[in-house]
């Protein structure tokens, strides 16, 4: 992955907006009881931290989505199962 | 390097006094020493440490914890620090590991790990191993290591890892193997019972079941979140709205919770909270500075007792940590309220540890100040400060630990980096750092600041050029810094005379040499740069004795030097005394005080682990190594020398024979000849460039004499003698003489190497040669007795015989010597004709039964007498038959 990756995380629970600076400014959105964080990350790397700060509050992790900057090709990484492709 | 450990993690967390039972999971743990590794894998605020803390103070079984932070990330460092930690119930445990790991070159990781396994198999008694924060360790080698060391471990010894993830290990087939206990997340929940348990114990708050069915259900039974419940409950009347409005919200636990945490608090409070967040430890007088108010110890003890996620760090409690996940939760809002500030509070503590002679801290703080040039400036005072003290492995770690586009931005940074690899010989390295810095110069101003840049520049190149095939660039380089740099720098300075004494040395241009290091002590001694006074009085030694005129004065300078740091542990404060330890124990072992020698080289090849100069480490491991063949110990010897060889393989600018050098002479002394036939195969000489290969036909000499090739060894010596005697070093001149009066009596001419004897033991301190004199082997002994016998000089040469007789009682149990070595230097027809002469047979007659000329017979004759050192028919059959030639 060399070009940043646009991400869509979702977690359980409201998570309140002032986190967002927190999330590498990700945008956050309320859905169905869940928060969805979008935004873009530059590297493999900056996803593993971002991921390691939603264990480190203790939050649940739903899903977690990649997609290419030019809009194509999806990836997806559910934390119960291998990455598939959609 | 030292072990200096920060001690705050090898203990295990103060126990808080509220601390509720959790009977279940202690059965549980109890059971864990069945097991070769216990894994508590949680989120943080799970209660992780608490549990083994509770559980550890409960059960008396020896362990050992270590709390790791991202640091600890590197193969020695953790190795450092679990050794560390291991030896606190095993005093000795690691020794040989902790000083392998100081060797250079290091040894790799994975043969420390199997050193360590190793030992830990030699454990009998039980003992629990525990690595806390284990999520900050990611690098593989330290994985593999532990694996390893898991696979072999004894029945007795057990790992336990507390982290917020699991390693990436195969813990499927270890809970197949049935090797591993786990306690997850779900384990560590607090249920109703101990949810209720929890609140009241610590604050005295009792909810309604259904109420506290709510909280655990909302919360999950996370501890964290329960304590931020409890703060908020503490505060607010109605219990049962606030639990319900919590739980109808829908927000995220630790989101709700910490806000309503916060917004509870006053005002002050909540502002101190969220700023001293940006702190990993607090202690009341960096509150003070940090916040620039006066009330820091006050509020840290008000925190703590609100149990408001403050831990105590120190049994005296003044110093003291956020949970990590209150401290992210804080600095959250912090980052979101007022971030202006925050740069602004970095530069605060900064300042604050700099004050506090704590400069990785501050440099920590001053790089998130976002502040490069508050940060370099630290980092190159610093640096500095380091270097003139010689403390090589402090200021080799700390540049180690700063980002490396800070130093390769910051001149004196990188000339720090150049010194510190010249110091550790690592030439690869040098040339890059200078460059960078010498591109960097244009960016400098003020010109006096730019010419000092210069002069350290060159005054490294002085030193390094040294290795070149141009070494008279070093001297260039060397007066070159001397013109640049200001008299206020000691450093530079005293540097440049070392390299002048260094290149001097080189060419044996001994005068300049002493002159140069005389200069170098003086510009030490003025500027109290003690490590280089110490260097280089031990350089001025060392010429001294290699000279052999003054070889007093050179003890002399050595002792005075070690009496001024009497004890061991002042001496370790400064380890390049293992200098002119390492010349001392070299003049002792020449006169054949071989355990004073020992005892004291080996002090100096400890002193230089730990000092990790290489040069300084790889002569005294040389003089080890002679000093051990010396006591006919030729395992240590080699291992000694096996050593140095590997430090050898990196060139030094400092102390100069080559690798192949080193070798030869090891085998030569050892007596495997091959390696050294096959080197001078190709060996072509040119006796105008005698001065800068003097050592190596020395070498080749002695080679000469070793095979009996008399011939040339004596037209090798006499060039030799010639050159040192223009040169006025009388010690090589007299052991000199002496491989040549070898020479000469092994190729028969008696009267010549009798001749050499009577020079030799002019010199003036004979007795200081004893040693290089005996190891000439046999043949010499045989000389010096004769010489004895025909009265030359009988006082001086009973002298150094006497001497060598105290040292080597063995040398005298077979009348003459090494006889027999004598007597191989009988030819087969000078045998026949002794054997001849036995039977009573006249020269004459001897000449007819061989069938050759009577005045063949009589050179014959002479020469046996010669060899056996005798004037009579009768001594020569008495002598033949004592050596059983006959």
């Amino acid at each position: 992955m060399k070009e940043p990756q646009k991400c869509r995380i979702r977690i359980k629970g409201l998570m309140n907006h002032s986190w967002s600076g927190w999330f590498e400014n990700f945008n956050i959105c309320h859905r169905n009881g869940e928060t969805i964080l979008s935004g873009t990350v530059p590297d493999q790397s900056a996803l593993h931290g971002l991921l390691n700060k939603i264990r480190d509050l203790g939050i649940e992790l739903i899903s977690v989505e990649l997609h290419d900057s030019d809009g194509g090709n999806h990836r997806r990484i559910d934390p119960r199962g291998a990455a598939s492709c959609e | 390097m030292g072990e200096t450990f920060i001690v705050t993690k090898f203990l295990i967390p103060i126990r808080k006094p509220q601390y509720i039972d959790r009977p279940q999971l202690l059965r549980k743990l109890r059971l864990g020493l069945q097991y070769k590794l216990i894994l508590i894998s949680a989120p943080p605020g799970f209660g992780k440490t608490t549990l083994l803390a509770e559980w550890l103070s409960k059960r008396k079984i020896p362990y050992t914890w270590l709390s790791l932070d991202e640091q600890d990330d590197a193969p020695v460092l953790f190795l450092r620090y679990f050794i560390g930690a291991v030896q606190r119930a095993l005093p000795e445990f690691g020794m040989n590991v902790m000083s392998s790991m100081d060797a250079l070159p290091q040894p790799p990781i994975s043969s420390l790990f199997a050193a360590i396994s190793n030992e830990l198999s030699n454990c009998t008694q039980p003992l629990l191993i525990v690595l806390d924060d284990f999520q900050s360790i990611k690098d593989p080698a330290i994985h593999h290591g532990l694996v390893f060391l898991l696979d072999h471990f004894p029945a007795t010894v057990h790992l336990c890892i507390a982290t917020r993830l699991d390693p990436p290990w195969k813990i499927a087939r270890m809970r197949t193997q049935q090797n591993i206990l786990e306690i997850r997340i779900d384990d560590l929940r607090f249920d109703p019972v101990e949810t209720a348990r929890f609140l009241e114990k610590t604050m005295a708050l009792k909810l309604e079941r259904d109420d506290l069915q709510t909280l655990v259900d909302h919360t999950e039974g996370w501890v964290a979140a329960l304590q931020m419940a409890a703060n908020s409950l503490i505060e607010t009347l109605d219990a049962h709205a606030f639990i319900n409005s919590f739980a109808g919200s829908h927000r995220l636990v630790v989101d709700y919770l910490s806000e309503e945490v916060l917004s509870r608090q006053t005002s002050a409070t909540r502002d101190f909270l969220i700023k001293t967040s940006l702190l990993d430890q607090l202690n009341g007088s960096l509150c003070n500075a940090f916040l620039e108010r006066s009330d820091g110890f006050e509020m840290l003890g008000q925190l703590e007792k609100a149990n408001l996620f403050l831990r105590p760090i120190d049994e005296k409690h003044s110093w003291f940590q956020y949970h990590k996940l209150f401290q992210e939760l804080l600095q959250n809002q912090l980052e979101l309220h007022s971030p202006e500030t925050i740069r602004k509070l970095h530069r605060n503590a900064s300042m604050w540890f700099l004050a506090h002679d704590d400069p990785l801290d501050s440099l920590k703080h001053a790089i998130k100040a976002g502040d490069p040039g508050i940060a370099a400036n630290i980092a190159e005072q610093y640096s500095l400060r380091f270097l003139d003290r010689g403390q090589i492995s402090e200021v080799s770690s700390w540049i180690a630990s700063l980002p490396s586009d800070l130093i390769s931005n910051w001149p004196w940074l990188l000339i720090s980096r150049a010194w510190v690899d010249l110091y550790m010989a690592r030439f690869d390295r040098l040339e890059i750092s200078l460059k960078l810095a010498e591109g960097k110069l244009a960016v400098i101003k003020n010109p006096a600041a730019r010419e000092r840049i210069m002069g350290h520049t060159h005054a490294i190149r002085a030193h390094s050029g040294l290795l070149n095939s141009h070494p008279e660039e070093s001297l260039k380089h060397a007066s070159q810094a001397l013109a640049l740099l200001p008299e206020g720098d000691g450093m530079g300075r005293c540097h440049a005379h070392i390299a002048m004494g260094n290149y001097y040395r080189r060419v044996e241009a001994l005068d300049h040499s002493i002159i140069a290091y005389e200069k170098a002590v003086a510009y030490a001694q003025e500027s109290r740069i003690e490590h280089l006074r110490v260097l280089a009085l031990g350089y001025l030694a060392n010429i001294h004795s290699l000279r052999g005129r003054e070889i007093d004065k050179a003890e002399k300078l050595c002792r005075q030097l070690m009496e001024e740091y009497p004890n061991p542990a002042r001496r370790r404060s400064l380890p390049a005394l293992a200098f002119p330890m390492a010349s001392l124990s070299q003049l002792l072992m020449n006169r054949g005080e071989f355990l004073n020698a020992l005892v004291l080289c080996e002090e100096a090849v400890e002193l230089s682990r730990y000092w990790q100069h290489a040069d300084t480490l790889r002569f005294a491991l040389t003089v080890l190594s002679n000093i051990h063949i010396c006591l006919d110990d030729p395992q240590r010897a080699q291992h000694a020398f096996l050593e140095a060889r590997l430090i050898a393989e990196t060139p030094s600018a400092w102390y100069a024979p080559s690798l192949t050098f080193l070798e030869l002479q090891y085998y030569l002394q050892t007596g495997d000849l091959e390696p050294i036939r096959l080197w001078s195969e190709n060996l072509v000489f040119d006796y105008n460039d005698i001065q800068l290969h003097a050592d190596w036909y020395i070498l080749y000499a002695r080679y000469l004499l070793t095979i009996g090739d008399f011939q040339q060894a004596i037209v090798l010596t006499e060039h030799l003698i010639g050159h040192f005697k223009a040169l006025d070093i009388p010690y090589q001149v007299a052991t000199l003489l002496g491989d040549q009066a070898c020479a000469f009596y092994g190729s028969g001419d008696m009267e010549k190497a009798l001749a050499n004897v009577a020079q030799l033991v002019e010199f003036g301190k004979i007795e200081q040669a004893t040693v290089p004199i005996y190891r000439k082997g046999t043949l010499m002994l045989d000389l010096l007795k004769i010489a004895l016998a025909r009265g030359i000089k009988p006082e001086r040469v009973r002298k150094l015989l006497d001497a060598i007789h105290d040292l080597f009682p063995q040398a005298g149990h077979s009348g003459i010597g090494g006889g027999n070595y004598l007597a191989e230097h009988l030819t087969s027809r000078e045998v026949e004709v002794l054997g001849l002469l036995d039977s009573g047979l006249s020269s004459t007659r001897i000449a007819k039964a061989l069938s050759i000329a009577v005045s063949t017979v009589r050179t014959h004759i002479k020469s046996i007498y010669n060899k056996l050192g005798v004037n009579h028919r009768i001594e020569a059959i008495h002598k033949g038959k004592e050596l059983k030639i006959i």
